[in-house]
């Protein structure tokens, strides 16, 4: 069943076992394993902390989980300044200030501050937007503009992160918007800015990332060129690897996909959006490392307008190589990330979503961890 | 007789340039928060791109009617907080809250504020400031100003919001910060010797002694240095002033149980004089009550100079005068204008006046400089000036003796001893050096031991002062090369020693 999720009043999301299932069993451990490739070969001086980016929202739990396991380091002068974020209010970034200081935080519309036009963004000379203009009035649209403007420059200079968690918690795919969307606008963006240069590694670009992506199934309203293009790329997948037919009988019962668009809807939404993730990174001259391709966790929350189900995907990401300025115009993606792209295609469809239920998380302890997470949280804000 | 009235719109004006800086502004928000019963206030200010500032307490809240009252007329009346009450912890009220609250719109357009009191009622508003307010106040636009009263802004209440989501306290959250705000701010990161600010205090203050003047460091340093040296915070510790001159202030200052936190790290004041060679003079003025007019002014404080060396920051020399330990202004490096060229001794003396009652009516009204001409201040100007004059600068004078007195001490015995090492490498003789009485001549005695040379009595030497320990050394050498029998000898001795002596001295 797809509902359009409102929170249950007096619910705590951030105290959901569930929710910390994903983030001790799924993110943890990725992030853990990116921390060392990260340094991996880096004499102990030179070693980089790990840059992040968020949608952390105001427990900013996962940033804290990530300190306390020690993935996250603040800098010498006890600050998270490699630690960027986005919420949605001023009030919210106040707050998740004020949780992990030194963050980076973005007050606003993610999709809207990345996808605002910005008619200077190729230039390579920087234009001062907050300067004050010679020909319009000091008033509240000229200003938004102005801040707008800077804030978008200013996130894309925060670029490239070793980790990236876009926790939408909510739908990849508005009804309202302009198809493809906004949100896969945005990432289109997002894995482009990826590949800019880093300065701690002499300018070089990244060679890969860690991927956290979230979004609910759904919305109830999908439209219909959201649910062709997600068909499309199974479509896709099956005609290029016969093999796939049988492994979509084993997983679902059925081989045809708009069977299983219309009969299994949830189990369509979860195997195409992994293959729009993948279709948006290869786009962007990224890959998913087939080593362990896409983990998918899932569970389902109720709300006060009926249970919905939430879909994590975690993955690593590489750089093409050779790199898209390395390859001719127009060519195919690299071999390396086209077999690889093949083989998280078939994960996908062999490797079941790890369901996550009352019973799974009470096989880990999670609590205490949650509870130590906590309690380096009043550390940085005793108020709390 | 008819009356002098002033117009609406000066009022209007005031609420767009009463303060010199934002923390003038943000320190108005931290009083309100004191006088609230707050343990905490906390500023945010989106650092390192400054998109939006808040200030947060966790005192006791407002309620929706005195924010309307407030909104609807009572901004900068000094009666707005209709029952004054006692504080927690002895505190004193420091009673601004009003004309404070719009202190933020020099720097944002828009802001929300949230407030929720013990019993868990409250409410949050969006006040919205009008753009362009100074222009259509010069030319009366309607929109503005009417026959009856001048606005210069609305609000609306967010009837929408859920209030068990707040925590207790007032908020201020401005996001529609003007871009001049935003790009000074974000520029500032570019200072000459800007550095990351650490959470730790002391660490801070160590950076900030280690520039000449703050604006090395940028505006987001200074914003920190101006709200650490105005806010009724302690200090790092009892012994930051040395002589244990602000122990009874260190000691109330905790008792009042409030912290000022700036994005994550704890202010403290930014008084932490130590590890200076030459020591410091340290003087307490105690608690004195003076009476101009008839009008009681009561205060006490200190002045401590750090002998030898000027203090750094350039922000941290002069005098601070509190009123109810809020700083009004900074640190006056005229010393509330004394009138005396103290030279650069007036570069080593810090000191805090500690009023706790009157001289409020000498405030000016941005609450950041006085009437200079007021009897209070006056009174207090005199006193402080006949301390400066009377005991700290003489005090200063007589170290600055004792330490050159002992420099010199330093220099003659190394000088006695390079000169006979000096004397014992040309004779190869052991040659012990003394001084004798009043004696005119060298005196030069074969012992047991070697050699022993007195030398002559220094003023005794017809000759300038400075170089009079020179010619004694030169006198000795003369007389022990005139020991040798050989001329040629006499000569080599004597050029070999000079030389040598004048190579080290």
């Amino acid at each position: 069943m797809v509902t359009n999720g409102s929170p249950i009043q007096g619910f705590k999301f951030e105290d959901c076992l569930l929710k910390h299932y994903v983030r001790t069993q799924g993110w943890l451990p990725l992030c853990r394993a990116r921390k060392l490739k990260v340094n991996r070969g880096v004499p102990e001086k030179l070693r980089r902390r790990i840059r992040y980016f968020t949608f952390c929202a105001v427990g900013a739990i996962d940033v804290l989980m990530l300190d306390v396991a020690k993935v996250l380091r603040p800098s010498s002068g006890d600050k998270f300044n490699t630690v960027v974020f986005f919420d949605k209010d001023a009030d919210a970034v106040n707050e998740t200030q004020k949780r992990i200081p030194g963050a980076i935080g973005f007050p606003g519309n993610f999709t809207d501050v990345v996808l605002a036009i910005d008619p200077d963004e190729d230039m390579h000379k920087d234009r001062d937007y907050l300067a004050p203009p010679n020909d319009e009035t000091d008033q509240y649209t000229t200003r938004k503009r102005q801040l707008t403007l800077d804030q978008r420059r200013k996130f894309i200079r925060t670029f490239p992160f070793d980790v990236i968690n876009l926790d939408l918690e909510e739908f990849i795919f508005k009804p309202n918007d302009p198809f493809p969307g906004k949100v896969v606008n945005a990432l289109r963006k997002v894995f482009e800015w990826q590949r800019l240069p880093l300065p701690q590694l002499n300018d070089a670009p990244l060679e890969g990332f860690t991927l956290m992506f979230t979004t609910q199934i759904g919305p109830p309203n999908i439209s219909d060129e959201y649910v062709n293009m997600l068909r499309e790329y199974l479509v896709h997948n099956l005609e290029a690897d016969s093999s796939l037919g049988e492994l979509l009988q084993t997983k679902t019962g059925v081989t045809d996909v708009d069977a299983l668009k219309s009969n299994q809807f949830p189990t369509f939404f979860k195997l195409g959006v992994p293959k729009l993730l993948a279709s948006i990174l290869l786009e962007e001259d990224w890959f998913v490392d087939s080593t362990i391709g896409v983990r998918t966790y899932e569970f389902v929350r109720e709300s006060a307008s009926g249970p919905y189900t939430i879909l994590h995907f975690v993955m690593d990401i590489v750089r093409q190589d050779p790199p898209r300025e390395r390859r001719a115009p127009n060519s195919e993606p690299s071999a390396g990330a086209a077999t690889a792209y093949r083989d998280v295609a078939r994960r996908i469809f062999e490797v079941p979503e790890v369901q996550v239920t009352d019973s799974t998380v009470a096989a880990v302890e999670l609590k205490p961890t949650l509870e130590q997470i906590k309690a380096r949280r009043r550390l940085y804000y005793p108020e709390e | 007789m008819p009356k002098i009235l002033v117009h609406e719109k000066a009022l209007a004006h005031l609420s767009r340039g009463l303060y010199r800086s934002p923390a003038s502004a943000l320190r108005e928000l931290v009083s309100n928060g004191w006088d609230a019963n707050a343990t905490t206030a906390r500023i945010t200010t989106n650092y390192p791109n400054f998109f939006q500032l808040s200030v947060d307490d966790n005192g006791d809240g407002f309620s929706r009617n005195d924010f309307s009252r407030l909104m609807g007329g009572g901004i900068g009346n000094s009666d707005k907080r209709p029952q004054q009450r006692a504080l927690i912890n002895d505190r004193p009220v420091i009673g601004r809250l009003g004309i404070g609250m719009l202190g933020i719109a020099q720097i944002c357009g828009a802001f929300t504020i949230t407030s929720k009191m013990k019993d868990g009622t409250g409410f949050r508003a969006r006040v919205n400031l009008y753009d362009l307010l100074k222009q259509k106040l010069d030319r009366d636009d309607p929109e503005v100003v009417t026959a009856k009263e001048v606005d210069v802004g609305t609000y609306e209440f967010d009837e929408k919001f859920d209030l068990s989501r707040a925590k207790r306290g007032t908020s201020i959250v401005a996001d529609d910060v003007h871009p001049t705000f935003v790009r000074a701010f974000q520029q500032s990161l570019q200072a000459p010797k800007f550095k990351e600010p650490p959470r730790d205090w002391r660490k801070a203050l160590e950076v900030f002694s280690s520039v000449h003047t703050i604006q090395e460091l940028g505006d987001y340093w200074r914003l920190l240095w101006e709200l650490s040296a105005s806010c009724p915070i302690p200090y790092v510790s009892s012994t930051a002033v040395p002589n244990g001159l602000v122990r009874d202030e260190q000691e109330k200052l905790e008792s009042y149980n409030f912290k000022v936190i700036v994005d994550g790290i704890e202010l403290h004041k930014p008084v932490w004089l130590k590890g200076n060679p030459g020591g410091y003079t340290a003087r307490p003025i105690p608690e004195e009550r003076l009476t101009p007019y008839g009008n009681t002014v009561r205060f006490h404080g200190y002045i401590a100079v750090q002998e030898g060396i000027q203090l750094y920051p350039d922000e941290l020399r002069g005098l601070l005068v509190r009123i109810k330990n809020v700083a009004i202004g900074y640190y006056d490096p005229s010393m509330l204008d004394y009138r005396y060229n103290e030279g650069p001794r007036s570069r080593w003396l810090t000191g805090e006046i500690f009023v706790t009652e009157g001289l409020e009516d000498a405030l000016n009204i941005d609450r950041d400089s006085f009437n200079r001409f007021h009897p209070q201040f006056r009174a207090i100007q005199e006193y402080v000036h006949k301390v400066l004059q009377d005991d700290v600068f003489p005090a200063v004078y007589k170290q600055i003796d004792v330490r050159s007195n002992a420099r010199a001490e330093v220099r003659r015995v190394a000088r006695t001893d390079h000169l006979s090492k000096v004397l014992s490498s040309v004779t190869a003789e052991r040659v012990a050096i003394k001084r004798a009485g009043s004696r005119k001549e060298v005196v030069v005695k074969k012992s047991s031991r070697g050699i022993d040379v007195s030398l002559p009595a220094e003023e005794q030497l017809p000759t300038k002062k400075t170089n009079r320990p020179l010619a004694a050394a030169i006198l000795a050498i003369f007389e022990l090369a005139m020991k040798e029998s050989d001329p040629q000898r006499k000569r080599e001795v004597f050029r070999e020693a000079l030389l040598e002596l004048l190579a080290k001295w």
